[in-house]
């Protein structure tokens, strides 16, 4: 269990970083687009007020993220030094046999080297202010190093062990976590930049006028965009029916790949309940059946009710819920990647 | 900016996936045979709980290659202290081979052989069986 524990925090930290580079690139892109061409709709309509928060908010949870993955790597790493224990040769001998000799070693330096990557362009762009040529190399360092890290799982676990299909193995493996990524992590991005969106009151006040008149994206999903002046809504009539179909996208994909990967290391059916591994994919696989169907319960019930006074706060708690069974699903993966199928 | 993005992460996931190897002619039917099977020790020389005259080396057959540098194995005398051994060899021609020399005759009594190594999946799996030398 403990054993589990220790890998716990590498995938939080993925799905904050893959979270905020998923927001960047499908959510603020195209409420971006709509700042620079406000139209018809007059000054207080445009969106950029909103969106600078909404940026900064992608940003730091990256970063946030960023900084988490070399403590999860080092946790990481010692939970693999202390199982490749020799007594008879001592800790500093089987330390630098662990890194430096083996394929496991290698990937984790790999990683690491990553993470620094990672850490240092988000914060790079976060100094930056989201301005300039800084904010804007330094992000896209971010992002790339936390793309690649998105497959350390898939180069380190079960995905690498399948012999001749490794390649089809890692490749599934690794959308599966960006998936996962873009999805709960988009879902925390949500909530902290909705957050951060009503805290600023220019910003909310911005954020509600421009989904008032901006119809073409608020409508993207089933928008709602005749919140009342003074509710509650904050960010949420922008950034909900754009993460939607992000989010609808992402399950598919985890759908997809989670059956390929259930179907080359499940032995057979009967394993989800004769098998340490098939018992706790069965519980992931429970846990996450529940968590899309608060997601679906978000998309098809309470996104449609963000213009009513309760709705905001109603679609807060359910996707605020959903995010802890999310977290639950990942602390399941955390033990299925200990355990031989 | 999404041509850039798309590029991007099919860049990395090619690189990722070259890096994993070639599919090595496996087909459909056999798909999943490599990823049902796990590290472990298929059997050994002396086999475990047996009683031998003293064995010239102690030979270990694996299921699996594990990963380079990652195998130790360890021969411990009932007072459990470790046995002089020579250097760790693996078979050229079957990766999953190992065989550790030994450089004295072993006397009489039970020993432990004590092996560990990282599979291809990244998992450290480590065992151990005993065995007996006889009296010559």
């Amino acid at each position: 269990m403990l054993a589990a524990l220790a890998g716990w925090p590498l995938f939080v930290a993925l799905v904050l970083v893959l979270g905020g580079v998923a927001a960047r690139l499908f959510i603020l892109r195209r409420l971006a687009a709509l700042g620079r061409d406000p139209g018809d709709r007059g000054p207080e309509a445009t969106v950029a007020p909103a969106v600078d928060v909404m940026a900064e908010a992608a940003v730091r949870l990256a970063l946030a993220g960023a900084l988490l993955m070399p403590l999860a790597l080092g946790l990481l790493f010692l939970r693999q030094l202390l199982e490749f224990r020799d007594p008879f040769v001592p800790w500093s001998e089987d330390a630098r046999l662990l890194l430096l000799g083996t394929v496991w070693g290698h990937t984790w330096s790999w990683a690491m080297a990553a993470s620094a990557a990672c850490a240092g362009g988000f914060a790079l762009a976060a100094r930056a202010h989201g301005v300039g040529t800084g904010s804007h190399v330094g992000w896209w360092v971010g992002a790339a190093a936390a793309l690649a890290l998105g497959f350390f799982p898939a180069l380190t676990g079960h995905a690498s062990g399948t012999g001749g299909i490794r390649w089809l193995t890692i490749t599934a493996d690794g959308l599966h976590v960006y998936a996962a990524g873009a999805w709960l992590g988009g879902l925390t991005f949500v909530l902290y930049a909705d957050r951060r969106v009503r805290r600023s009151v220019r910003g909310s006040r911005h954020a509600l006028a421009a989904a008032r008149a901006a119809p073409e994206v608020t409508h993207a999903g089933r928008g709602a965009t005749g919140a009342a002046p003074g509710s509650d809504a904050g960010a949420l009539p922008l950034l909900v029916p754009l993460f939607s179909p992000l989010a609808v996208g992402c399950v598919a994909t985890l759908v997809l790949t989670g059956t390929l990967a259930a179907w080359i290391h499940m032995p057979s059916p009967g394993a989800f309940l004769s098998a340490p591994y098939g018992r706790i994919l069965g519980v992931k696989l429970l846990l996450a059946v529940l968590a899309f169907a608060l997601g679906a319960a978000n998309w098809r019930m309470l996104t449609p009710r963000l213009t009513r006074a309760d709705g905001p706060a109603a679609l807060r708690r359910i996707a605020t819920l959903e995010l802890w069974l999310g977290q639950a699903v990942l602390l399941a993966t955390a033990a299925l990647v200990r355990t031989a199928p | 900016m999404h041509a850039k993005t798309i590029l991007l992460a099919a860049a990395l996931m090619t690189s990722a996936s070259a890096a994993a190897g070639p599919a090595d002619g496996h087909d459909l039917r056999d798909l999943r045979a490599p990823a049902l099977a796990h590290f472990a020790l298929s059997r050994s020389a002396p086999a475990a709980d047996s009683s031998v005259p003293a064995p010239p080396e102690i030979r270990l057959w694996f299921t699996e290659v594990p990963q380079e540098n990652s195998m130790s194995v360890r021969l411990v005398d009932g007072a459990g202290q470790p046995v002089e051994a020579g250097a760790l060899g693996q078979e050229a021609d079957d990766g999953r081979v190992f065989h550790l020399p030994l450089e004295a005759t072993l006397p009489a009594g039970g020993y432990t052989v004590a092996w560990r190594a990282i599979g291809a999946d990244g998992h450290v799996v480590r065992g151990d069986f005993g065995f007996t030398v006889t009296a010559q």
